[in-house]
């Protein structure tokens, strides 16, 4: 594994791994993206080839977290659902309307695909697209949310 | 299906995502009135990108044009922000991936350091991916110097979006009452079933009404004259027996009708099923490759099999069923106020609450359900996953553990349909104490009446109407729980007639040609003329491929996975139709070939030989059913298969169970090959035949083959390019391209050629092993 002295976002809009001997252009992969978030985040080079690991991110100098902690968020952002205003069924489709912090969104999901729980008590909702809808906590939705999403929670 | 007003995939856009169908008009209009020239500067392809650089939602619409790459950035008041660079100035497109947001990045020089800004920097969503990665896919080929081939902008862009909703949903209806319709519609061959059926239930049900109108009137006009002493018991036990003998020829004629109209509608609900089966079945045979690719087999394994026996349930019992509660709802009612229109006025008005309570009920019960289905769920993803991998928890000591799985999700399901179990245990003694106190209500009004001490609520009751009326009221149970369930029902049946129809209404997208060339004996010449595909119409997998073989070659396809020998195979068997450039077979368009007569002379032999169900005899016999036991034998014997086959204890007849199961992979691909040598064909294909096999059943493959090549153009796969040595002619296909080409020994005498990198790779491999 080659040893990673610093990140930085350039001009060209990506993140730059300096290693020791050049710059390289990565993408990152949180390795446990629901499980432990802050931890363990691949770069990884166009190719999909692994060219640095960050274990934790402490590790690195201030200006490089701030650059990840900036990639990171375009990288691992998914739809937050604040509120639920309506799960109806539809010719075989799950629609729910929601409000996310980004506004309001409608999706859709197949009937038999169920919300994912998540190991902090979360849900994860993949719709029929592939856009991933995470409801952070079940319990703190309003009481109209809740019951429209009761069946769906255990 | 004329009946049937379909989704569009503008509808679909429109119903279900918060963004627009198309390109606004006014937007189209900015981008092209302001080029240069206007005819050849349409638009090629657009997307929208919905977020923003906060991640916020937002619409920024990509497009490209002949000559441009414009970015219109929509302002709060729904005006647009135009950007445009030409299209030559682009050096480099970027496509990187997250979770939920995607990003593309344009570079007008190659930002090799990472200085170069951008010319454009887009956020975007999964639901414009595939739009957006077209375009990406086009910006590629004009930074690459090819040419940008002409495309329906609109109808990728419709495409894009929809599709995944699409596919998540069987055929989309606006209406489901013509659903319905249509699915009435094959009861039309069996029309004096129906009529008999439909006649012998109405007659069932009216018939219904006579006992107790019989019985009241016994009762006011025999029984309590005689017993009051109004009439002479001697004058009227006629009249009584024949009220009784009334009611005995009514029940049996009722039975009578009973059995007429269960046997009619039972049988025609097979009848109707069958029909849908064949024809789903039929139709299934005539669909492309790409349907399959679509669909799950599991799925549609579920519409041939599940979904219409759900419909045979709807049209033998389910439309029956309502027609004939509706109709006892209403004759009930019309009798019920004909004898007393005040006592009958409670009965009847609580009815259409009753069977709100019972629809609203249902609903609550749906929820019930979807919870207790997502438990089941879990519990057989259990299943699913130990019993097939039951030798890895064996393996890892795991069998506590998943044991403990299974007991907690066994639990829960258990729990869930308690719930159910407790809600319509409390909803229905409920709704039974509902029209029992309608009941007591009549009582409460009735009484009065009947012992004469008040008029209040109406005149004198007679005894026998009021027992008449009570028989009546039993009868309102029944129907009460068919109407409530209507909507059930019709759900049911309209969702399983969804997904039965959608087959039946794809079309197949490879078909022959209006009047096609039948060749009866093919010489085996194949030329590949600048061939051009794509699965997905956009991103092309094979470019512009050209090459010739003459009949008898034998040609070897290698090069790195996934750089397109499989399509070419499945161009070469038509399982799909090239999108660009042709294919000639004996100098003819292999589109312009009868499909039927060019596959019964191509054969094809997989990586993972496909066994039916049935003896090694059948699976032999699949390509020429009237083989004679001699030609069997002798294909076994070619494929060196006889010997493995003769000692099985029941021979050619042994079953090899589903997809060959009980033969050794090895022993199913001869199998195979025998089936290939028995079909003759003019064109061989083999696929990867050896790769899945060791080294002595590779051998024996391996002879049989070079005898089943003998005389016939061959094209072979091989990732062991050892097994190619015999070929007459090698094709390097890398990236949908033809690469290198010729024989082993000219392209090893290029070292810097891939061929030769590859064989240098294999080899050292050999030898460290």
């Amino acid at each position: 594994m080659t040893h990673l002295t610093r990140l930085e976002k350039r001009r060209d809009g990506r993140l730059w791994a300096l290693l020791a001997e050049r710059a390289v252009p990565v993408k990152l992969r949180r390795c446990f993206p629901w499980t432990f978030p802050e931890r363990y985040i691949s770069l990884q080079t166009e190719q999909n080839e692994e060219l640095a690991f960050i274990s934790d991110p402490k590790e690195l100098d201030a200006f490089s977290q701030a650059a990840l902690a900036q990639a990171l968020s375009e990288a691992g952002f998914v739809f937050l659902i604040l509120r639920v205003y309506s799960v109806e069924e539809d010719f075989e489709l799950r629609c729910f309307k929601v409000e996310t912090p980004q506004g309001p969104r409608a999706f859709q999901t197949a009937l038999d695909a169920w919300p994912r729980e998540t190991p902090d008590g979360g849900l994860l909702i993949e719709d029929v697209a592939g856009d991933v809808f995470r409801i952070e906590n079940p319990d703190e939705l309003d009481a109209e949310s809740r019951e429209l999403v009761w069946e769906l929670v255990d | 299906m004329d009946s049937e007003r379909r989704f569009n995939d503008s509808d679909i856009i429109e119903r279900y995502t918060d963004q627009p169908s198309r390109l606004p008009e006014s937007l189209r209009r900015a981008i092209v009135d302001q080029q240069t020239t206007d005819a050849s500067h349409g638009i090629v392809a657009y997307a929208l990108a919905d977020l923003d650089e906060r991640l916020a939602l937002a619409r920024s619409w990509l497009a490209l044009s002949t000559s441009e790459v414009v970015i219109a950035k929509e302002r709060a008041n729904g005006s647009h922000e135009l950007t445009r660079f030409a299209r030559d100035g682009l050096a480099k497109v970027e496509l990187s991936s997250g979770l939920s947001c995607h990003v593309l990045r344009l570079y007008g020089e190659s930002p090799a350091v990472g200085s170069a800004a951008p010319l454009c920097e887009l956020r975007f969503t999964h639901r414009q991916r595939r739009c957006m990665e077209g375009i990406a896919f086009l910006l590629e080929q004009v930074a690459g110097g090819k040419p940008l081939e002409t495309r329906d902008a609109d109808a990728a862009y419709l495409q894009g979006v929809a599709q995944p909703i699409r596919e998540a949903q069987a055929l989309v209806s606006t209406r489901r009452l013509a659903v319905v319709w249509r699915l009435l519609s094959y009861l039309k061959p069996y029309k004096t079933r129906v009529i008999w059926g439909m006649s012998a239930a109405t007659l069932v049900t009216l018939l219904a009404l006579v006992p107790p109108f019989l019985t009241g009137h016994l009762v006011d006009e025999v029984i309590r004259p005689v017993q009051d002493g109004r009439l002479r018991a001697a004058d009227v036990v006629h009249v009584a027996w024949l009220a009784v003998l009334g009611i005995a020829v009514v029940h049996a004629v009722s039975k009578l009708c009973v059995w007429l109209r269960l046997r009619l509608l039972a049988v025609l609900g097979e009848l109707v099923a069958r029909d849908l089966r064949d024809e789903l079945f039929a139709h299934l045979q005539q669909l492309s490759m790409s349907f399959y690719s679509r669909k799950k087999t599991g799925s549609l394994i579920t519409r041939v099999s599940s979904d219409t026996d759900r419909l045979w349930e709807f049209l033998a019992f389910g439309v029956v069923e309502v027609t004939l509660s509706l109709v006892s709802l209403l004759g009930l009612a019309t009798v019920l106020i004909y004898l007393d229109w005040r006592l009958g006025l409670v009965m009847a008005l609580p009815v259409p609450l009753m069977c709100l309570a019972i629809h609203l009920h249902g609903s609550g019960m749906n929820r019930l359900f979807t919870r207790a289905f997502r438990k089941w769920s879990r519990l057989t993803d259990v299943l699913s996953d130990t019993i097939p991998g039951m030798r890895v928890v064996k393996a890892f000591n795991q069998e506590t553990r998943e044991n403990s799985r299974f007991n907690q999700r066994n639990a829960d399901v258990v729990s869930e349909f308690n719930r159910i179990h407790a809600s319509w245990t409390g909803f229905w003694p409920a709704l039974m104490l509902a029209l029992e106190a309608t009941v007591v209500c009549v009582w409460v009004l009735a009484l009065p009446r009947l012992l004469g001490t008040s008029h209040a609520f109406g005149p004198a009751l007679t005894l026998g109407k009021f027992v008449s009326f009570l028989l009546y009221t039993t009868m309102f149970v029944y129907p009460v729980e068919i109407m409530g369930q209507v909507a059930r029902i019709m759900h049911r049946a309209t969702s399983s007639a969804h997904r039965v129809f959608e087959v039946l209404d794809t079309q197949p997208e490879v078909v022959d040609d209006p009047t096609p060339v039948r060749l009866e004996s093919l010489r085996g010449d194949v030329e590949f003329e600048r061939v051009t595909f794509a699965y997905d119409g956009v991103r092309q997998v094979v470019k512009g491929l050209s090459f010739k073989v003459e009949p008898g070659e034998l040609i070897g396809l290698v090069g790195p996975s996934g750089g397109g020998k499989t399509t070419l195979i499945n161009l070469l068997t038509r399982f799909y139709d090239v999108t660009g450039g042709r294919i000639l077979i004996d100098g003819v368009d292999l589109r312009k070939l009868e499909s039927g007569s060019y596959r019964e002379q191509v054969g094809i032999v997989l990586q993972e030989p496909y066994l039916f169900h049935g003896s090694v005899l059948e699976n032999i016999r699949y390509g020429a059913p009237d083989a004679s036991f001699d030609e069997v034998i002798a294909a076994a014997r070619v494929a060196n298969a006889h010997d493995f086959i003769s000692r099985l204890p029941h021979g050619y007849d042994t079953v090899v169970g589903e997809r060959g199961h009980t033969l050794s992979g090895g022993e199913r691909q001869r199998v195979s090959i025998a089936r290939a040598v028995l079909k003759n064909p003019r064109i061989l294909i083999l696929d990867e035949a050896t790769s899945s096999v060791d080294t002595e059943t590779e051998r024996k493959i391996q002879e049989a083959m070079d005898r089943l090549v003998a005389g016939r153009t061959v094209f072979a796969i091989a990732h062991r390019l050892s097994t190619l040595r015999k070929a007459d002619r090698l094709l390097v296909i890398e990236d949908g391209n033809l690469v290198e080409h010729g024989t082993h020994a000219e392209l090893l005498a290029n070292p810097n050629g891939i061929y030769t990198k590859l064989h240098r790779l294999q080899q050292e491999l050999h030898e460290a092993a």
